[in-house]
């Protein structure tokens, strides 16, 4: 995402600098020019009044001038820097400051000397021939009182000093320029921090910002216009706060709700793999290795039942729902699944987006299929121990009506046994009542409690079987501790109590002892057992015993004049007064059930 | 790069998720075979026959399209390994499914008699089986070779079920011979069981093949 980019300062700098370069330079340029014109004019104009003195002072006729002239050019040579040469009309040199005349070669062709000889004064910048350093030459013609010219007087100066003056002049003005460069750059690198600084505190902190960190507020100084972008910045910064702030509240509400729920969801992608699920579908599918999400569907549950399902109803578009059977852990599970497709367009980074989500939602009715089946089987069960006696009764009538009436041992021994049969059936109905009265006061209402004590519900019970139980010569012990109190209705806990004995008594052999002990344990707890030393409860059959109608042995139970209903009573009894029955053990040594009553 | 590839990844996951379901309707149908068998449920038994069609197609189709694969892109190394390996997982499964119609079969041809022993072992070896089914193809898709190992121990508990029912078998034989047809039966049910575990054990070895590319022997 870099690319090299350049600072403000190197965009301004070489602009400004060039500028300044081309204006320094050319006030210098200007200003150097000047000066040596000024000079050389200044050189110049000596030059000329010097040979404008001589000229006066100079004798006007040849020969004068050709003995006085080597006198005028040594005297003159002596005491200024001026270097004086004469030269006749026909370029000969008779007269010179530095030099031998007579080693002089013809000056005619000379431009100062040419020009003289015309009649015009004139001047020359060029390199001596003689000595070879430039030199600026004056000429002028020397006349004698006709006005015709009788020698040219040269005068010259070297322009070495000029040259110098002006050397050193330059040197100054570069130096100056070249100071006055440093301080502006200097000054524009200063003003540009002015902008870069601040510039690059907003960039960090809209770097933070981008990485989600709203910890800082950005504070800017400077010129207005970054002012202002750190305003917007800021502004930008706390909308993005709050929209977040409400993005993730409204997620985390989602997950709270997801992971409160009961019922397992599951929400899959285009290809059945799993995006998402709560912990209660974890919980439900019991997949063992981390993590999920990412697994499909396949994979995690392993049916292809739910996967052609969950398949038919992505590719339909639709809402669905159905119910399977998994195995979990050996144990088979009933799930409901609803299935729905979801479509939406995400408009991300990388463009519109659809995607197609498929969300299970679980639903164990594992339990409610249990229950289905206990009601179920509980109206089964009761139409057929109602049928029973029906059917029995139904049949002795008819063969008293087809005659049996008429001989009297006969009917006395059917209409005894039909007795017993109505006896039965209200029996039944008897219980049946007694179970949905206590179901409907659950809890406790419409039934009178209060403080009683232990032993009178027992002695009343026991003394109700004492006769069956001597008729089997069964014996029953009672070994209640005095002072046991509990709250309760002492009827209710009389024909529980009654129950248990009477189931004691009626499948235990002959010459068996039968255990009532009542007993206040560790928590305070009061405790009731009746044991008995019988044939036992079979291992497969003691998760059912308190069911209604359920019977160890259907065929004998029935014929001991059983109902089917005594246990499933006492449990309720027991649920009614906030306690609970147990089977405390039931293997071949015996039976013993446990009443606990609440402290 | 990636996105070049990314075709093809998606394609084998694909392919993963169609060796699992094949993977899950063997473990069904062994399953449903086992419970025909031992509650003499011949309907259900014809369920498992039907449903053969369907892992003999899925074997059919899961082949064609790994070998499309291999014409269309060329893959190398562990790429290549793991469609080596898809090819051989799913012609076990195929086996393994043979098996539960076996056992299906056998359902239905003793399904009017009465057990000369109540089943106990063979719904155990049954059980082992489609745990050994269902944890390796886990480690499958997983490409986890420890997990295909350790799965593979599960089939010596089946050896030894095995091994335990046909003693007994032999007793009952020799005690009644009447129990012969219904022992044999049985006895081969028991052997189908014992080759559903070592099918099971074969995909375990592959499993290590395509992390590793190493054949190592588990079936000892």
């Amino acid at each position: 995402m870099k690319t090299k980019s350049r600072s403000i300062v190197s965009y301004l700098l070489p602009p400004m600098v060039l500028l300044f370069i081309i204006l320094a330079g050319s006030v210098a340029f200007f200003s150097y020019r000047n000066l040596s014109s000024l000079l050389y004019s200044e050189y110049y104009n000596r030059l000329e009044s010097t040979a404008a003195v001589l000229q006066a002072a100079l004798p006007d006729t040849s020969d004068e001038l050709r003995r006085y002239a080597p006198q005028v050019c040594t005297e003159f040579g002596k005491k200024q820097e001026i270097r004086l040469t004469f030269i006749s009309p026909d370029g000969t040199v008779f007269a010179d400051t530095h030099e031998n005349p007579s080693a002089m070669e013809n000056h005619a062709t000379r431009v100062e000397i040419r020009q003289a000889l015309n009649g015009e004064d004139a001047f020359s910048l060029r390199e001596s021939p003689t000595l070879s350093i430039p030199m600026l030459y004056h000429g002028t013609p020397l006349r004698n009182s006709d006005g015709k010219i009788i020698a040219v007087l040269r005068s010259s100066i070297p322009a070495r000093r000029i040259e110098s003056l002006l050397g050193s002049a330059a040197l100054s003005i570069a130096l100056i320029t070249a100071v006055l460069l440093l301080f502006s750059v200097l000054a524009m690198v200063l003003v540009s921090r002015k902008i870069t600084v601040p510039l690059s505190r907003i960039a960090k902190y809209a770097s933070s910002y981008g990485e989600f960190d709203f910890s800082q507020s950005v504070k800017a100084e400077g010129p207005r216009e970054i002012v202002t972008t750190a305003n917007a910045l800021q502004k930008m910064a706390r909308a993005l706060t709050s929209r977040i702030g409400k993005v993730s509240s409204q997620k985390q509400e989602l997950e709270a709700i997801l992971t409160g729920m009961n019922e397992g969801v599951i929400v899959l992608d285009h290809n059945l793999v799993i995006t998402e699920l709560n912990p209660a579908a974890v919980k439900l599918i019991n997949y063992s290795s981390e993590p999920i999400i990412g697994k499909s569907l396949i994979q995690v549950m392993r049916n292809t039942d739910i996967d052609n399902f969950a398949l038919e109803t992505l590719t339909a578009k639709a809402v669905r729902q159905s119910s399977f059977v998994i195995a979990v852990e050996g144990e088979q599970k009933h799930l409901q699944i609803n299935a729905a497709t979801i479509e939406a367009v995400l408009e991300g980074v990388y463009g519109r987006n659809e995607i197609q989500r498929l969300v299970l939602v679980l639903n164990d009715i594992t339990h409610l299929k249990r229950l289905e089946n206990i009601r179920k089987e509980f109206v089964a069960n009761v139409s057929h121990e109602l049928k029973t006696p029906i059917t029995s009764i139904g049949g002795f009538v008819e063969t008293l009506l087809d005659g049996a009436i008429e001989d009297k041992d006969t009917a006395q021994r059917f209409l005894h046994i039909i007795h017993n049969q109505v006896d039965r059936l209200g029996n039944i109905i008897e219980d049946l009542l007694t179970l949905s009265r206590l179901e409907q006061n659950e809890g406790g209402q419409g039934i009178t409690f209060e403080q009683i004590e232990l032993i009178n519900p027992v002695q009343e019970a026991v003394s109700m079987c004492r006769r069956k139980a001597s008729e089997n010569s069964i014996e029953i012990r009672v070994d209640c501790e005095t002072g046991l109190e509990i709250y309760g209705n002492s009827r209710l806990i009389g024909q529980a109590v009654f129950n248990l004995l009477n189931n004691a008594v009626k499948y235990c052999p002959e010459q068996s002892v039968v255990q009532v002990k009542g007993e206040r344990d560790a928590d305070g707890q009061v405790r009731l057992a009746v044991r008995d030393n019988g044939p036992g409860i079979p291992e497969a059959d003691r998760s059912r015993i308190f069911e209604r109608f359920y019977r160890v042995e259907k065929a004998r139970s029935r014929d001991a004049g059983g109902t089917g209903l005594g246990l499933a009573i006492v449990k309720h009894i027991m649920i009614t007064h906030g306690g609970s029955v147990e089977l405390e053990s039931g293997d071949s040594a015996g039976t013993s059930f446990l009443l606990r009553f609440p402290a | 790069m990636k996105e070049i590839r990314k075709h093809y990844h998606e394609a084998i996951a694909e392919i993963d998720r169609e060796v699992l379901k094949m993977g899950a309707h063997v473990e069904e149908s062994v399953g449903k075979a086992m419970s025909a068998l031992v509650n003499q449920d011949t309907s259900l038994a014809e369920q498992v026959l039907a449903g053969d069609e369907v892992i003999n197609r899925f074997e059919q189709q899961i082949q064609d399209r790994l070998t499309v694969l291999i014409a269309t892109e060329q893959p190398v190394a562990g790429e290549l390994r793991h469609i080596i390996t898809s090819l051989k997982v799913i012609s076990q499964l195929e086996r393994m499914g043979d098996h539960s119609v076996h056992i299906a079969k056998a359902a239905v041809k003793i399904a009017q008699e009465k057990f000369i022993k109540s089943l106990i072992d063979l719904p155990k070896m049954a059980e082992y089986g489609m745990k050994m089914v269902h944890e390796v193809l886990t480690a499958f898709s997983d490409r986890d070779k420890d997990k295909a190992i350790s799965v593979a121990q599960l089939d010596d508990r089946i050896d030894e079920l095995h091994n335990q029912v046909w003693r007994e078998l032999l007793t009952y034989m020799m005690a009644d011979v009447s129990t012969i047809n219904q022992a044999t039966t049985l006895l081969f049910v028991s052997r189908w069981l014992e080759r559903f575990g070592d099918h099971a054990t074969n995909i375990s070895e592959w499993v290590v093949y395509d992390s590793t590319g190493e054949h190592i022997e588990l079936n000892l």
